[in-house]
């Protein structure tokens, strides 16, 4: 049994290097193809086409481009992401400093919608055309229309300008605060760890206003699928044998119906994260977020070629970690798969 | 009628609302099946055989609605029963066994965990205890290596196999009746036999009841003790096999023997009953087969239809008996 499992991680990481390999080709290619020199953008507005060339070839962009890819590709091989032109550092060093800020963002996000659209998909198809099935359908429908950004604005404006109750959407924490001891990146882990209660609620507040923006967007997708597929498992035979064996109503939903309905629901759950990752580029902007997503977009406006192809590479690998926990987590909730694997 | 009756339903109607409007499935059904007799509930599909079983268990879907009639077990009204009261009759005193039995068991739990579920909700068993009743419970039913197979999944067994998981569930709490609905179909040929013997055999050793529903009157001869005809909702004859096959006094019930293949005769000796289960959204007359029936009189479609005794065990609703 667990070998098997063994085998079904190493045969998807060994799957995933083709489909890694062109994550990293199209991206180098679609960067350079973009509009925008970075040649041009650091020498300056007033540079001369000489000063410009001299930046160029200082930069190594004056080589050809399977000569620049191989030196990309060689760099890669030992774990080095280039630098940034704009900053200075080493990709490497700011993704990973910046990464925790994005994932703690997506996560509580993710979470938040779980909390909120899996009980609601539950009550939806418990209690089909009751006030919580109807409530269902206009809060996600709401959330599928309104686009992250214009929410993230509203809350803001609600939130924080009229009513006052959140902090300023300006990043991670408060500025008269100091960040906790870095052991995981995770502020709101940090912050237990170093037992520092004010650092966790401060952070924690400025966390909520993005994560329910995040929120309120996944959680359409999942209380839908949950009321769907809760609904189709509920009219079927097994849940009929369970209830004419006279199973109590909580054992009939919960250990017959819910566990078989939550197999769709986990993969939308995987699916909805890596929307979370890609959307997360919107709000850390609106919210001042200095997480990965808010470093891809200034690099991508600037031309800087590192940091948008170490970011879209951070976020094929993440990506491929989900999808491979998304499975397992199927394989244990789901026997048949266990065999197929 | 039986002398000793373990469940009578009594003048049942059911109907579904959908939304076509209001279909009046069951009109007036009367059964009633004995201590540790077999009865067989045959008729073509939506007939009303199903839902009966359903109705008198409490397990219609949210569209079904009894409008009238008593289901007695024991004396006691299933239909006004307390929920919690019926549902712990459910699975201990009476218990189902349904078609296509690889849906019917839950794809992600283990033979024995469903068995246990069963166990833990009816008998009052100390929890090492409940896997041991499990294991049992399922040699019972004849499943070789009962204790592997006790961690198997549906998909890992036959159709065949999974139907005596069914039977080894339904049976954990020794139901006084047990409601067999289709339980061969879907089964190859020899397995159906198999199964048979197999509920008949563990209802004569627990004297245990059976109200077998099935749309093969071989089987049900075979089978049953009595046989009672259903059609559109209405039952038309009640008899002993016996007595269904050589005397039946019901025209559906002639025709329905006419469609049934047997031993000695060609496929060419085999008459189809003309025309089809009537609309059921649209107003009925008394008897529901008068369209149907070469024997129609215009007594058939003025006075009501009630089930009446003709004879011994039989019971007939026709106004124009052959």
């Amino acid at each position: 049994m667990h070998s098997s499992k063994l085998q079904l991680i190493a045969r998807r990481l060994i799957g995933a290097l083709p489909s890694l390999f062109a994550v990293i080709l199209v991206t180098f290619l679609i960067m350079r193809i973009l509009p925008g020199d970075p040649a041009a953008f650091f020498a300056g507005a007033a540079a001369t086409p000489e000063a410009v060339e001299e930046v160029r070839v200082k930069l190594g962009l004056d080589r050809s481009l399977p000569a620049q890819f191989w030196d990309y590709l060689t760099d890669l091989a030992q774990g080095d992401l280039g630098q940034s032109f704009t900053t200075g550092q080493p990709v490497l060093q700011e993704l990973v400093d910046r990464l925790p800020a994005s994932l703690e963002l997506s996560a509580l996000g993710l979470l938040l919608a779980v909390m909120v659209g899996l009980p609601l998909g539950v009550l939806a198809a418990t209690r089909p055309n009751s006030f919580a099935d109807h409530a269902c359908r206009l809060l996600t429908t709401t959330g599928v229309c309104l686009p992250t950004f214009f929410t993230g604005l509203v809350l803001i404006y609600v939130f924080y300008y009229l009513l006052g109750w959140a902090p300023a959407p300006l990043g991670r924490l408060d500025l008269f605060l100091t960040a906790p001891e870095r052991i995981t990146g995770f502020y709101l882990i940090d912050s237990l760890l170093a037992g520092d209660l004010e650092v966790f609620w401060a952070s924690f507040t400025q966390l909520l206003m993005p994560a329910i923006t995040l929120g309120l967007f996944a959680l359409a997708p999942l209380a839908r699928m949950t009321r769907a597929s809760l609904l189709g498992v509920l009219g079927s035979d097994y849940i009929r044998t369970a209830t004419a064996s006279g199973l109590s109503r909580t054992t009939v939903l919960y250990r017959y119906a819910l566990r078989n309905a939550l197999l769709p629901v986990v993969n939308t759950m995987g699916m909805v994260f890596s929307y979370l990752l890609g959307i997360n580029v919107l709000v850390e902007k609106v919210f001042a977020w200095p997480g990965v997503g808010s470093y891809a977009l200034e690099a991508l406006i600037a031309s800087d070629y590192a940091p948008v192809q170490g970011f879209v590479l951070a976020m094929a690998l993440l990506y491929l970690l989900l999808n491979l926990s998304v499975d397992l987590v199927n394989t244990l909730l789901d026997p048949r798969l266990e065999k197929n694997a | 009628m039986s002398t000793n009756p373990l469940l009578q339903v009594e003048d049942l109607s059911v109907s579904f609302h959908t939304r076509m409007g209001k279909v009046a499935v069951l009109d007036q059904v009367n059964l009633d099946i004995g201590k540790g007799e077999t009865l067989a509930v045959v008729g073509e599909s939506g007939s009303g055989k199903s839902v009966s079983a359903f109705a008198a268990l409490g397990i219609l879907d949210a569209a079904g609605c009894v409008d009238h009639g008593r289901v007695l077990f024991e004396g006691r009204n299933l239909l006004t029963l307390p929920k919690a009261e019926l549902r712990s009759l459910r699975g201990k005193d009476l218990a189902m066994i349904f078609q296509n039995p690889r849906t019917a068991l839950n794809p992600i739990r283990t033979a024995g965990q469903q068995i246990e579920d069963v166990l833990a909700c009816h008998a009052d068993l100390p929890r090492r205890a409940l896997k041991e009743a499990a294991i049992e419970q399922l040699a019972q039913v004849k499943i070789t290596d009962p204790a592997r197979r006790y961690h198997a999944y549906p998909f890992e067994m036959s159709g065949g196999m999974c139907q005596r998981v069914m039977i080894a569930v339904a049976l954990a709490c020794k139901p006084r009746l047990l409601i067999a609905d289709e339980p061969t179909t879907g089964l190859d040929v020899t397995t159906q036999m198999v199964i048979m013997d197999l509920i008949k055999e563990l209802a004569q050793a627990q004297g245990m009841a059976t109200w077998l529903i099935t749309h093969d009157l071989g089987l049900a001869a075979d089978y049953a003790d009595r046989i009672a005809v259903m059609h559109a909702g209405q039952v038309l004859e009640t008899a002993p096999g016996r007595v269904i096959f050589k005397a039946a006094r019901h025209p559906y019930t002639r025709r329905l023997l006419g469609a049934t293949p047997r031993k000695q005769g060609s496929l060419e000796d085999l008459v189809p009953i003309p025309g089809s289960l009537p609309d059921l959204r649209q107003p009925q007359p008394p008897c529901r087969f008068s369209q149907r029936c070469d024997r129609c009189i215009d007594a058939c479609n003025t006075t009501a239809l009630t089930l009446q005794n003709i004879g011994v065990n039989h019971q007939l609703a026709c106004r124009n008996p052959l």
